[in-house]
């Protein structure tokens, strides 16, 4: 019975690529929700992967995070098959599509149950710490449907971060959030990126690309319509690419 | 039609015409050659039916639960073709075996039903049948209803040992090792073998039509994709 | 398997602190359990003797009615807000998760048959020749049956229409146990805890041990997307 295998156990090796998946294809029912996708994303950059609703940008988030097991193709983490061991996924943070909040425990009980499961260190200062950072201190206490939309929002975001992940997923980060939520959150991203987090985000196509973005795909009917650079950071492969590597 | 499909055509229209004439030997000997029990008379020889299905009932239970943990461990949809179809006929077998034990208990005890401990195990296996089929026709998405079946099937193959011990303890009235004259041995065998054939070109014949029922939903899939 | 052990702990505090907080489902059961001991001991001119025939047989039958909105219960919190998808991401084995699931609903029932048990013995007044001993002890096994299999199938989510098609899968798979608790209280009841009781008991071991391991495998598989 594969018990959970201490992180230690899983060395991380320094590798070109964070998350990779080859030829991905997702059937759901009959319906072929991925086609054959190929995505590689390097350690430290920040991809944005665009496209209308039903186009797949979920379940592609999902495959990359392990929760969906693939029809075909594979995903890997750091070289490593997705999920193949438990403790691997201490190196993920998610922001599913939906909340993850449980209603019968309040803002601060959620954070601490992800806390003390991923093992963080110190896991009241660190959970009181997330919670000041996105201004939810004195609302702690509340419940999860006590608060609005945009303030669960930023919990499930804090939630995604807490442990200090090396990969970051994050469905529809935007949703709800109003002016000042969106601008915390470009400067939380660009923050991550300081620190040598790989994210991965996926948005509706109104959001627009963000100035963050190494890169930018387009998904459409589960397929990749484009696969661009944005103007400040020059495509993949070219000799120049930014390399960065995740923090020590 | 070359000739490597000709020459399997006629393997097979040779198979089914030996199965056939297995199955009317096996009526006639279980109608006409079998001799007339003593007490029971001519209702004795619903036994000659009763056996084999009851024995294809639990037979169909493992290939069941064989086939979910082998789709499990391969995750190929063509097991659980196997496992769905086993399911399907083994509901079948196991309901006859309801059927003919009941009709057969009416003349011998007098009763239709009595909570004996093998006439309770073969209920509980209907219903583990019954549970199987009624969670998989719930479930959409092939390789989850897959996974359900599966998961279910191994439950109620490991469930089936426990009721038989459960029912044991309790004082029995089906009767475990009746006396036979050779030709009455003879006749049940060849009602074994030959119900078992049958119903495993039954089930073989049902796996083919699900795994084309699944090609078909496919296809259609993509074409209303491309429309 | 320390961390294991520490993430089950707290998988088990979250658990049980939603549930306490959620009195819903505790009233439903415990009323369930409640409604069966009353109508059962009202009935006042039945024989002692009768009685102390069905005792055990209606005593686990309202554990198994009250248990059955109980199995699905730990799966319906999960279910709400995308929770499954946000445990299954975190770094715990889904066999962890399945002894904590399994370990909350031995407690549920436990609980449960705390209350249930005396209300039954007392409202219609059989005696208890040997002790209550040999009761909890068959009630012990008889739990961790009731709740690994009500796990294992809680988890295939198919229980997510009606509670009525839980039912349906749950109670074949069952009746091995309920029968054997029921035959087990029947004995103590009647003073003959003996070597048939043993006999009925070690049964009741063998499905604990068979279901608890086949959840464990089956667990990770089931609850896949």
């Amino acid at each position: 019975m594969p018990l959970m295998r201490h992180a230690s156990e899983c060395p991380v090796v320094e590798r070109e690529f964070a998350l990779e998946a080859q030829s991905l294809s997702v059937d759901y029912g009959h319906r072929r929700i991925l086609r054959s996708l190929t995505i590689a994303i390097r350690p430290g950059e920040i991809v944005e992967l665009r496209g209308g609703n039903g186009s797949g940008k979920t379940t592609l988030l999902r495959c990359l995070a392990g929760i969906v097991r693939p029809t075909l193709g594979r995903v890997t983490w750091f070289g490593e098959p997705a999920g193949c061991c438990t403790a691997m996924r201490k190196w993920l943070g998610v922001l599913a599509h939906e909340s993850s909040l449980y209603s019968h425990l309040t803002l601060a009980e959620n954070l601490l149950f992800v806390a003390r499961v991923c093992g963080v260190e110190r896991p009241r200062e660190r959970v009181a710490e997330a919670l000041h950072e996105i201004g939810l201190a004195d609302r702690s206490q509340c419940t999860p449907p006590k608060v609005s939309r945009g303030t669960r929002q930023r919990v499930s975001i804090a939630r995604a971060f807490l442990h200090g992940p090396r990969v970051v997923l994050l469905d529809e980060p935007f949703t709800g959030l109003d002016a000042a939520g969106r601008d915390w959150l470009v400067a939380r991203l660009a923050r991550a990126r300081d620190e040598g987090q790989t994210v991965c985000l996926a948005t509706h196509e109104q959001v627009g690309s963000l100035a963050v973005c190494d890169r930018v795909f387009t998904l459409h009917d589960g397929k990749f319509t484009a696969n661009e650079a944005t103007a400040d950071h020059p495509p993949i492969g070219v000799a120049n690419s930014k390399q960065r590597m995740p923090a020590a | 039609m070359n000739e490597a499909t000709r020459g399997a055509m006629w393997r097979f229209a040779a198979l089914r015409i030996v199965l056939a004439a297995w199955l009317a030997t096996a009526v006639w000997l279980a109608l006409g050659f079998a001799p007339t029990e003593r007490t029971m008379g001519d209702a004795q020889r619903i036994v000659y039916v009763h056996v084999p299905v009851a024995w294809l009932g639990l037979l169909w239970m493992l290939v069941t639960a064989g086939c979910g943990a082998a789709y499990l461990v391969r995750r190929n949809l063509w097991w659980d073709a196997w496992a769905h179809s086993a399911a399907e006929v083994g509901w079948v077998c196991c309901s006859l075996t309801l059927v003919t034990g009941s009709l057969w208990a009416r003349s011998a005890w007098g009763t239709w039903w009595e909570w004996d401990p093998r006439l309770t195990t073969a209920f509980i296996l209907w219903l583990i049948y019954s549970g199987v089929l009624f969670a998989r026709s719930s479930v959409e998405e092939p390789h989850r209803r897959a996974r359900v079946g599966a998961a279910l099937a191994i439950l109620g193959s490991l469930d089936i040992p426990m009721v038989v011990m459960a029912t044991r303890w309790f004082r029995g009235l089906h009767p475990m090792n009746p006396e036979m004259t050779p030709a009455m041995r003879i006749t049940l065998l060849v009602g074994v073998v030959g119900w078992t054939a049958a119903f495993a070109w039954l089930a073989n014949l049902r796996r083919k039509q699900i795994g084309m029922e699944r090609i078909v939903r496919q296809s259609q899939s993509v074409l209303e994709a491309a429309c | 398997m320390r961390h294991a052990m520490h993430n089950l702990c707290w998988i088990l505090h979250k658990d049980l602190l939603t549930e306490l907080r959620s009195r819903g489902a505790w009233s439903t059961m415990v009323l369930t359990g409640i409604v069966v001991a009353v109508i059962f001991s009202v009935q006042s001119e039945a024989a002692a003797a009768y009685k102390q025939q069905t005792i055990g047989c209606l005593l686990w039958m309202a554990v198994f009615l009250a248990a059955i909105p109980m199995m699905d219960r730990g799966f319906a919190i999960e279910r709400e807000n995308g929770c499954w998808d946000g445990l299954r991401q975190l770094p715990v084995a889904g066999s962890v998760i399945f002894i904590a699931k399994l370990a909350a609903n031995v407690l549920a029932l436990g609980i449960l048959e705390c209350l249930l048990m005396p209300l039954f013995f007392v409202l219609s007044s059989v005696p208890l020749p040997g002790g209550a001993g040999p009761l909890v002890l068959v009630a012990l096994l008889a739990n961790i049956a009731l709740a690994s299999v009500g796990t294992t199938v809680g988890c295939l989510g198919v229980g997510r229409r009606s509670g009525a098609a839980l039912v349906v899968l749950v109670l074949p798979l069952l009746i091995p146990v309920l029968l054997a608790a029921a035959e087990c209280t029947r004995l103590t009841v009647a003073g003959n805890a003996g070597e048939v009781y043993w006999r009925w008991l070690q049964l009741l071991a063998v499905f604990d041990v068979l279901f608890v391991a086949a959840g464990l495998v089956l667990f990770e598989t089931a609850s896949e997307e």
